[in-house]
């Protein structure tokens, strides 16, 4: 604004000078002229002439002067307007929410996006509100603050914190939120600038691949979690069929042995009646009997014990999860994974566990770190099966968990072979499969990095020994809280 | 050792599977020499030892894949009998690379089914190498019924989100196949009023699960119509199996079974008459001598076919279904189509009784034979009498 004023007042400044240059000149012509009289008159005074002449060239000097002082003006002032026009145009198109407050977290202003995402149809109308005046509302209201005040705390800038927040319209959408400290020109604090990025899209768009990814493996899982249960029920069913048929023979042999030993039974000896019995007895095979059946019951039992727990492993593994982190057993969350794709390593593969019973609860999103448990299973299983296809031998799969100070450590090794050096540096990408086209989409270990990394803080990678095994290694922070990542 | 027992092995990677079937085996066929192996390796090495009538064998196990022995076995010991027992449940896997089984049952099953379908199955073969088609065994035992489309479209199937366009998108790239789709859907048994031209109505009608049999049906015929004089005759045959299908599901329908056994009808109706379509394929000079016979000394046209081929079409129809790993329901309603009383189950939610049905409705060739029905006997199940007189009647 002042600059604008100063450009007029200049303005008028500057024509009142070219107003009294302008009177000068004529004056000056005047002048001359009663000058060349006086010449004429006074033709020998050459030193007025000399005075004339000099003053002459001074007034054209100042003349000329002023009138790049006045073009000069002008293009400052053309281009601060331009500047301005750009700057506004830019904040008017910008998609990005951008909003500054002050230090009291007062806003002082606002772009247009900010203002119809908070629900209000003029900028200006944000000046001196507070956030809980706004209809827009952060899912995490605690999130939004901390972020706030870390900036002002530190005075460092936060960049891409994920933050939800409901808007006018009551749906939830995603943003990346950065916020930058605003200085004056003392460098002293004055309040903090943030720029939100609807990310929404995006973000559905991730949980679809996910939620795809995961779909896929349980589908692949699902014929070999019926082949599981399968093979229990087939001998579960003919157990039980087994008993039951024996079941009648021996209740008629007890009818039998009943109305023997029924003190009203006709009169037989005692041997006759024995030798009856005995002879019922071999007939149904007594002593086969009394092997076989205690066997096919604890068979039975077994079997009914083995569908329970893949049923089990099963509600493990497709747990849901509740979103947040929550703690979780690792080594619980390895076994019922392994136990959901047995029917993937079984035949290939021997598996060892050596977990750590002392292992503390992680905090992590368990149905995540399942599927990311799942996806190196699944590659061990892969690996084994394509090196000992041929050889008719089984191969090995170790897994290990142990504590690492603040760290939980889950080692998945394979003796499959290796990865060649030449893939090595690609296994992570989306997209990259060295599986047939429709065994694997290649997002397996890209998304399980994604999320070990992204969500949890935590790594994955791997390391090779050539020509013998594959590790891939896990590491989860046990302390792992909701932190922003900062810009140092 | 007496000669008559039936020598069978068994082979799973699962020892409490063996053991319960021990059990079973021991109590329901006593008489059965059963033997057991863990392995392929080791029942290789009893066949090496004993001669086997039938071989049971698992798909996936350790080191020697079922899939492996069983061709080995094949291989050296050719006459033996060899089926499938198999926990695994997609059906595109099972079929890949097995090569000649005779029959495919699934985990978890019945002993008593089992041994049902074993002696069912033994007894099949045996009638087929009694018969004049034994040196046809061979051949009928490594038909190419499997192409790529068929192939293509198990996998299609597969996939829970596969849309109806793209599964029309594979069906037109098989011209026989288009042509099979369309006449099934627009056969008068559907009762559907407009005449349907376009592939992807056709495959909304059908309903992708009968579309894969239908494949695979068409496929058969496919693979045995090339260079025939009777392909004339073969193409009526088929044109009476689809309205025996659609007719065997209608009745099915009315009886208001559920869509599997409706299904199942439709199915065992297209498939009815198959062993006739490969007696004809196989052996076009007994055709006509076939008509002949029938003709001439006005004897039905099945046992003029078990005078001149020395086998009845039904077993040759059934003994192929079972190579081809089709279900051991529709084995049996294609078997007993001519009197389903005699299939594993007689009541209304077996597909025999709508099959032989359909079969007793539709005649419209002369190579499709008159089948008697026995009105007291399905009155007897509960079966709709008044809606056949009708059906027949309209036919």
């Amino acid at each position: 604004m002042d600059l604008a004023t100063r450009v007029l007042e200049l303005e008028s400044e500057n024509s009142a000078l070219q107003r009294t240059v302008d009177a000068l000149i004529k004056r000056m012509d005047g002048l001359l002229d009663s000058a060349s009289n006086q010449f004429d008159t006074f033709s020998k005074s050459v030193t007025l002439q000399q005075i004339v002449g000099r003053r002459t060239q001074e007034l054209a000097r100042i003349t000329e002067d002023a009138r790049n002082e006045a073009a000069r003006r002008r293009k400052a002032e053309e281009l601060m307007r331009s500047e301005r026009r750009l700057l506004s145009s830019v904040l008017l198109h910008i998609p990005h929410l951008i909003s500054w407050k002050d230090l009291s977290g007062a806003y002082l202003g606002c772009n247009r996006s900010f203002a119809q995402a908070v629900g209000l149809s003029d900028p200006e109308a944000i000046k001196g509100l507070h956030d809980q005046n706004l209809d827009w509302q952060p899912a995490q209201p605690e999130l939004s603050f901390q972020r706030e005040h870390d900036v002002l705390f530190a005075r460092l800038p936060i960049t891409d914190s994920e933050e939800a927040f409901v808007s006018v319209d009551g749906h939830v959408h995603t943003y990346l939120v950065s916020t930058v400290p605003m200085h004056n020109g003392e460098s002293q604090l004055t309040g903090v600038l943030s720029i939100y990025a609807d990310i929404t899209d995006r973000k559905n768009l991730e949980s679809q691949l996910l939620h795809a990814q995961k779909l896929e493996s349980i589908g692949q899982l699902a014929a070999g979690i019926a082949h599981e249960i399968n093979t229990p029920a087939q001998y579960v069913s003919d157990n039980i069929r087994f008993i039951l048929d024996e079941f009648h023979d021996i209740m008629r042999i007890l009818k039998l042995f009943e109305s023997l030993l029924c003190a009203s039974s006709p009169e037989r000896s005692w041997e006759d009646r024995q030798a009856e019995m005995k002879l019922a007895l071999d007939a149904a095979d007594y002593n086969y009997l009394i092997n076989e059946i205690p066997c096919a019951l604890e068979q039975s039992v077994e079997g009914i014990g083995r569908i329970a727990h893949i049923v089990k492993a099963m509600k493990d593994f497709s747990h849901p999860g509740s979103g947040v982190k929550e703690r979780a057993d690792l080594n619980q969350a390895i076994e019922s994974t392994a136990t959901v794709c047995s029917n993937r390593w079984k035949v290939v593969s021997d598996l060892v566990l050596d977990l750590d019973p002392q292992l503390p609860n992680v905090p992590c999103l368990i149905s995540e770190i399942n599927q990311a448990i799942l996806n190196i299973i699944v590659n061990a299983a892969d690996a084994i099966e394509s090196r000992y296809k041929q050889t008719g031998t089984k191969g090995t799969i170790t897994i290990t968990t142990r504590q690492v100070d603040d760290h939980v450590v889950a080692e998945f090794t394979d003796n499959g072979g290796g990865i060649p050096q030449s893939i090595r540096h690609k296994i992570f990408d989306p997209f990259f499969t060295t599986k047939d086209v429709g065994k694997g989409t290649g997002q397996g270990l890209a998304i399980s990095r994604d999320v070990i990394v992204q969500k949890h803080g935590g790594s994955l990678d791997c390391s090779v020994n050539e020509g013998e095994s594959t590790t891939f290694r896990i590491l989860l922070p046990l302390n792992a809280e909701m932190r922003h990542s900062r810009v140092a | 050792m007496n000669e008559q027992r039936t020598r069978v092995l068994f082979v799973d990677d699962e020892s409490l599977i063996l053991k319960a079937m021990q059990r079973q085996c021991r109590r329901i066929r006593p008489a059965w020499d059963a033997h057991f192996a863990e392995s392929g390796y080791a029942a290789l090495d009893m066949l090496e030892e004993w001669q086997v009538d039938v071989i049971i064998s698992d798909m996936r196990m350790p080191g020697m894949t079922g899939a492996e022995f069983l061709a080995t076995a094949r291989e050296r010991w050719p006459a033996t009998h060899r089926m499938i027992l198999s926990g695994q449940t997609d059906q595109s896997s099972l079929l890949e690379g097995v090569g000649a089984v005779h029959r495919f049952l699934q985990k978890p099953c019945d002993m008593k089914q089992i041994i049902y379908s074993i002696e069912q199955s033994l007894q099949l073969r045996k009638e087929m190498c009694d018969s004049q088609l034994n040196t046809y065994i061979t051949k009928l035992e490594s038909l190419p019924v499997i192409n790529s489309v068929y192939r293509d479209l198990m996998t299609a199937l597969d996939d829970p989100n596969v849309s109806i366009d793209s599964i029309a998108d594979i069906v037109s790239r098989d011209a026989g196949l288009s042509v099979k789709v369309l006449q099934l859907v627009n056969s008068a048994f559907y009762c559907i009023p407009r005449r349907i031209d376009s592939i992807v109505d056709a495959v909304r009608r059908i309903g992708l699960s009968n579309l894969q049999s239908l494949a695979l049906i068409a496929n058969i015929f496919r693979t045995l119509d090339n260079d025939n004089e009777w392909n004339t005759v073969l193409s009526q045959l088929w044109a009476a199996c689809i309205d025996t299908g659609a007719c065997a599901e209608q009745y099915a329908k009315l009886h208001n079974q559920p869509p599997c056994v409706c299904s199942e009808a439709r199915i065992g109706g297209m498939l009815s008459l198959i062993g006739r379509v490969i007696l004809v394929a196989f052996q076009p000079e007994k055709a006509k001598e076939l008509l002949n016979i029938g003709e001439r000394d006005s004897i039905p046209l099945l046992d003029a076919e078990q005078k001149v081929c020395g086998i009845r079409q039904q077993v040759v129809g059934a003994y192929s279904l079972g190579i081809w790993a089709f279900d051991e329901r529709l084995i049996d309603a294609v078997l007993h189509q001519y009197n389903p009383a005699n299939a594993s189950v007689y009541d209304l939610t077996h597909p025999a009784v709508y099959v032989h049905a359909a079969r007793a409705t539709i005649r419209t060739h002369r190579l499709t034979d008159d089948v008697n029905v026995d009105i007291e006997s399905l009155a007897s199940i509960g079966f709709d009498v008044e809606l056949f007189e009708q059906l027949k009647h309209a036919a």
